[in-house]
């Protein structure tokens, strides 16, 4: 039963005001007791204000109302009367103070005393009756009727058990009655105790009924009262203004503790709503004050709206009113309720950051936020403005997206690990615009922290700076310029006092700046130039315009130097001039190269005029564009003036289709093409001219045309003519020459043969047997005739070879029959000189091979004649051997006198023999033999190889490559 | 001396002839001399010799001639042939059709000795 004085809270009742914290005055409920009878009458019976439970109070006014109903209205005036009567009031008397003493206590906390003495007294009251001696017991049933209110009395005021009780407390003393009232027999109580026990049974049925009702009751209250509670402690909880104002006199109905602590702490039709909060006679209206009850009055549906209030002490707030209609059960707005939200610094916070955000948005500065991450969470128009990324572009990711790869990975690290400290980081960085420019800019980040000191983001404020790095860079630049210059500045003030000179200065002239600067720039002069020329530059630079000109000057060293002097006024902004500036570049150089050049241009011209070939100069369209003195001879041309400007792919006789090609040959490959031919001058004269054209290059390297070579080759021409027709007829004189020779050897070999052949017959004695003496004269006419035979034979070798007639004609032929022919060449002569002829065929030689067997007999011949010729005695051996699988060799040794080491040297040379008086002493001999055997080898790819040895002999051996026949024909095919 | 083998000579010059004639009756043949090419192709449709000596250089066919027809005949194909030539490189090319070439002059030994080896007498069979 907590908070049982209160009342339920309901809105739509009146009452609800009561609950409201205590500073509310109660809003009276219903009429006030206003007659004096009723309040007499609450006077009489209001129970004691100690007594807190509402059923209780109830219990003792009602026991206080029956008791001054019955005291006054009963038992003291017949107490009075049976007194006055004379009669002995007893029964009576008791009963009026006892009741006096129950109405005593129905007034007081205790009254449920005066209840269980009201109850005894009236269960008592009735059996005094039967206490009288002229007391009828068949009576009885009408004196028990008489506790029949007193139960039911019981039933209304007491408790289930308490009625029980004073039921139990009835029968007891009906049931006492035979013992303590004599003509009373049980008999008699059996009507009576029947109508009782109904009675009783019927009143505690009552009883117990009436308890339910009251318990469930009792519960439902408590329920309810615990939802008002809850409710309420709520509603007071909420720190945000809550009240309900009534729909139609706008009277505030009810208010939470907050809203009463901003004045709406007041009820009734006075308390109106724009009254409280407004401070206003009238509801609001209108566009600037809607009213929100009129709002919901029409549309029936919650609002919100922005007004004005203010505090008690007259303090406006801004607030954002919120109504909320409350519908009856016809659907008829009733109340609204109404909580506002102190808007007033949320509007000061966002009026702040819009003024900031106005600040941000608008600063010329570009400002970027990230996160920690350094992903961009905002930049500002600024930011866009410098790096050229619009919002969109640059939210959402990592600044990295400006780095410009200016600055080294040590540079960025450090500047967020100040950042990721948490200090503010300041400096100067070059950064990448979206368009690939870089640009400089002056930054500040620094980290942003929430209240717990966590840094939750990184600001950076840049300022683009690339204006001024630009301005400082190209200061720099130029000072650097001047610094470095290659060309000598100097500075001097208008009277010509030098204040500044760069190194150049003091490299070319030697003097240091601290010599040079205080000083004049006539301490340069070099006298060298008239006076007119200097008064002419002061002139020119005193008006304002720029001097340039060359200038002999002389150094420290007294040297001269040229230079070529640019001095030009140096003006401040108004245009009036503050400095001198004199920029001198070294020229000497250049002037002895011009010199040079001119000297080599006039060694170019006489060598051009004065060369016997013709030179011109020709553009890629084969136009002339210059032509020596001997090139106009050549072509017949008058002048100059009619020759540049032809084209030489049209002049008649030199545009043959070969110059034409030639002349694309060269522009194409730009290489060189040489050609020769005859051709007609346009003065008919017939040339025969070489010609040569060369790609004609710039000082760059780029083809500009072809040069165009003449000679004049026509005496050289008719010399070599002439000389080939010399030559045509010496050929055939030569081949006459061999001819003859061929005849000659035949007809002088035919009768030779038959002078050998007819002696040998002699010999043989075919014609009869010979003297000794016959027989050695026969023998040196063999003799005699075999050396001429040889002789003749090498002569002819000799002259075949000559004539480079000498065709190898290559054939199968079995070595061994190589050795037939020496016999019968030289078998005669060894004969003679009892010489020892050894042949020698090694059998892995192959017994074909390929070549040309006429000349190897040749080459076989004369090494063997040779060896007869220069041996004396012993043996002359030929032997054939294979050497390797691809050679095979003819070896011809003997055991002749040998060869010097120094003759090895020549005996292959033609005509040309050992020794003289040898040669004599073994007989003639051409000197043809070796040279032959030489000239063969060479031609047959072989190699000759001689190892002798003075006194003991010698051995040629020729190696030949082995060809087979099958490789013949393999080669032949 | 009907049992000698043939020899004929095929040579313009009668001095040459007779040299071949001594040089290869000293060897052991019988000798015929005819001196023109024309001559030499008719004589050569008659008896086969043994040996013929045959002069590169003829009246009226050539000794290069007389060899091919030689060669070609099948009666004539199997005999010994010997070049003789003034000019030995126009030989060259017929060596392998014949069995030896003589260079002219000839020596008369020479040529007694090469006949005696193609004597049928000294040749295997």
């Amino acid at each position: 039963m907590i908070c049982e004085e209160r009342r339920p809270f309901h809105p739509t009742t009146t009452q609800n005001q009561s609950m409201i914290n205590k500073p509310i005055p109660p809003k009276p409920s219903g009429a006030p007791p206003a007659s004096p009878l009723a309040r007499f009458w609450l006077r009489l019976t209001a129970p004691s204000s100690a007594i807190q439970n509402n059923e209780h109070r109830r219990q003792a006014q009602f026991l206080a109302a029956l008791l001054v109903f019955l005291l006054p209205f009963f038992f003291l005036p017949e107490t009075i009367r049976t007194l006055l009567n004379g009669e002995a009031p007893v029964y009576l008397g008791s009963a009026s103070i006892s009741l006096s003493i129950a109405y005593y206590l129905s007034r007081t906390r205790h009254f449920k005393w005066g209840v269980v003495l009201t109850l005894a007294t009236f269960l008592l009251i009735p059996f005094t009756v039967t206490l009288s001696p002229a007391y009828n017991p068949d009576q009885l049933i009408n004196t028990i009727i008489w506790t029949a209110p007193t139960l039911i009395m019981g039933g209304l005021l007491l408790a289930f058990q308490s009625a029980l009780a004073l039921i139990i407390a009835n029968a007891a003393v009906m049931l006492a009655l035979p013992l303590l009232v004599s003509g009373i027999t049980y008999s008699h109580l059996t009507f009576p105790l029947s109508f009782t026990f109904v009675l009783s049974t019927l009143i505690l049925v009552a009883v117990k009924a009436h308890e339910n009702d009251i318990r469930f009751i009792r519960d439902q209250k408590q329920a309810l009262s615990h939802n008002n509670a809850y409710l309420q402690n709520i509603l007071e909880s909420i720190t945000t203004p809550f009240y309900i104002i009534n729909i139609d006199d706008y009277s505030i109905e009810l208010a939470n503790s907050a809203a009463r602590e901003l004045g709406i702490d007041a009820y009734g039709p006075a308390a109106t709503c724009y009254k409280l909060t407004h401070r206003r006679d009238t509801p609001c209206d209108g566009a600037e004050h809607p009213c929100p009850l009129a709002t919901i009055r029409n549309t029936r549906q919650p609002t919100t709206v922005e007004h004005i209030h203010f505090n008690k002490d007259g303090q406006p707030r801004t607030v954002e009113v919120h109504g909320y209609p409350i519908l009856d059960e016809n659907g008829n707005v009733k109340q609204m309720i109404e909580y506002s939200i102190d808007i007033t610094r949320r509007r000061e916070a966002e009026e702040n950051v819009r003024k900031l955000s106005r600040a941000v948005e608008q600063s010329a500065n570009a400002i970027v936020v990230t996160n920690l991450n350094g992903i961009i969470e905002y930049v500002n128009p600024g930011f866009s403005r410098i790096t050229g990324y619009t919002p969109q572009e640059a939210i959402g990711q990592h600044t990295r997206m400006l780095k410009s790869g200016y600055h080294s990975q040590e540079f960025y690290a450090k500047l967020w690990g100040s950042l990721s400290r948490g200090e503010v980081w300041q400096g100067e960085m070059v950064n990448r615009k979206k368009n690939g420019e870089h640009y400089w800019e002056f930054a500040t980040m620094s980290p942003v922290k929430d209240e717990q000191g966590h840094i939750t983001h990184y600001l950076a404020i840049k300022e683009d700076i690339t204006r001024q790095m630009e301005a400082e860079q190209t200061i720099r630049k130029l000072s650097r310029a001047v610094e470095q210059s290659g060309s000598s500045i100097v500075i001097t003030d208008l009277e010509g006092t030098i204040e500044y000179v760069n190194p150049a200065f003091t490299r070319v002239t030697g003097y240091t700046p601290e010599e040079a600067i205080g000083q004049n720039p006539r301490v340069l002069k070099s006298d060298k130039q008239p006076p007119e020329l200097y008064t002419e530059l002061w002139q020119t630079i005193t008006r304002g315009d720029v001097w340039q000109g060359e200038l002999i000057n002389k150094k420290k060293n007294g040297e001269h130097y040229w230079e070529l002097a640019t001095i030009s006024p140096v003006k401040n902004e108004d245009g009036v001039t503050t400095h001198y500036l004199a920029i001198k570049d070294d020229i000497t150089l250049r002037k002895q190269v011009e010199a040079a050049l001119e000297q080599r241009e006039e060694d170019l011209r006489t060598l051009m005029e004065q060369t016997p070939v013709g030179i011109m100069t020709l553009d890629k369209n084969g136009v002339i564009t210059s032509a020596n003195p001997q090139c106009l001879q050549l072509l017949g041309s008058p002048s100059i003036f009619s020759t540049v400007g032809l084209n030489i792919l049209d002049l008649p006789d030199i545009a043959s289709t070969q110059l034409d090609e030639g002349f694309k040959h060269v522009l194409e490959t730009k290489q060189p093409v040489d050609g020769a031919s005859w051709y007609t001058s346009l003065w008919g004269k017939t040339l025969f001219l070489h010609s040569r054209l060369a790609p004609h290059f710039d000082s760059q390297g780029n083809l500009i045309g072809v040069i165009q070579i003449l000679e004049d080759l026509t005496h050289r021409k008719q010399a070599e003519e002439a000389l080939a027709e010399a030559h045509k007829q010496a050929q055939e004189a030569s081949q006459l020459k061999t001819q003859l020779l061929a005849n000659v050897s035949h007809d002088m070999r035919t009768p030779l043969g038959s002078i050998l052949g007819y002696t040998e017959m002699l010999q043989a004695g075919i014609y009869g047997d010979l003297s000794q003496e016959q027989m050695k004269a026969t023998t040196n006419i063999i003799d005699s005739g075999s050396q001429m035979l040889l002789f003749i034979n090498d002569l002819i070798n000799q002259a075949q070879l000559d004539s480079g007639k000498v065709v190898l004609n290559m054939q199968p032929f079995a070595p061994a029959s190589l050795l037939d022919t020496i016999y019968a060449t030289v078998g005669a002569l060894a004969q003679a000189k009892s010489l020892q002829l050894i042949s020698e065929v090694a059998p892995d030689l192959p017994a074909m091979l390929v070549g040309d067997s006429y000349w190897l007999r040749q080459i076989l011949t004369n090494l063997v004649s040779n060896a007869v010729k220069f041996t004396e005695a012993g043996y002359v051996k030929t032997r054939l051997y294979r050497v390797n699988e691809a050679h095979w060799a003819m070896e011809v040794s003997d055991t002749g006198q040998g060869i010097a080491e120094n003759d090895q040297l020549y005996i292959f040379d033609a005509f040309r023999q050992v020794d003289g008086a040898a040669t004599k002493k073994q007989g003639i001999g051409s000197g043809l033999g070796l040279s032959i055997v030489n000239q063969l080898t060479a031609m047959m790819d072989g190699r000759i190889a001689l190892t002798s040895e003075e006194g003991k002999g010698s051995a040629f051996t020729i190696l030949l490559p082995i060809v087979l026949k099958s490789e013949a024909e393999k080669v032949i095919v | 001396m009907a049992t000698n083998p043939l020899a004929l000579i095929i040579e313009d010059d009668p001095k040459q002839a007779e040299i071949f004639s001594q040089a290869l009756k000293k060897a052991g043949f019988d000798t015929e001399i005819i001196s023109d090419g024309q001559a030499a192709l008719e004589r050569l449709t008659g008896s086969v010799p043994a040996l013929i000596v045959l002069d590169l250089h003829l009246p009226y066919v050539s000794g290069e001639d007389i060899l091919r027809q030689i060669r070609a005949d099948e009666r004539t194909a199997h005999v010994r042939v010997m070049l003789a030539t003034a000019n030995p490189q126009m030989a060259v090319p017929l060596e392998s059709d014949s069995d030896f070439v003589l260079h002219k002059p000839v020596s008369f030994t020479q040529l007694q000795i090469l006949a005696s080896r193609l004597h049928p007498d000294n040749l295997p069979a």
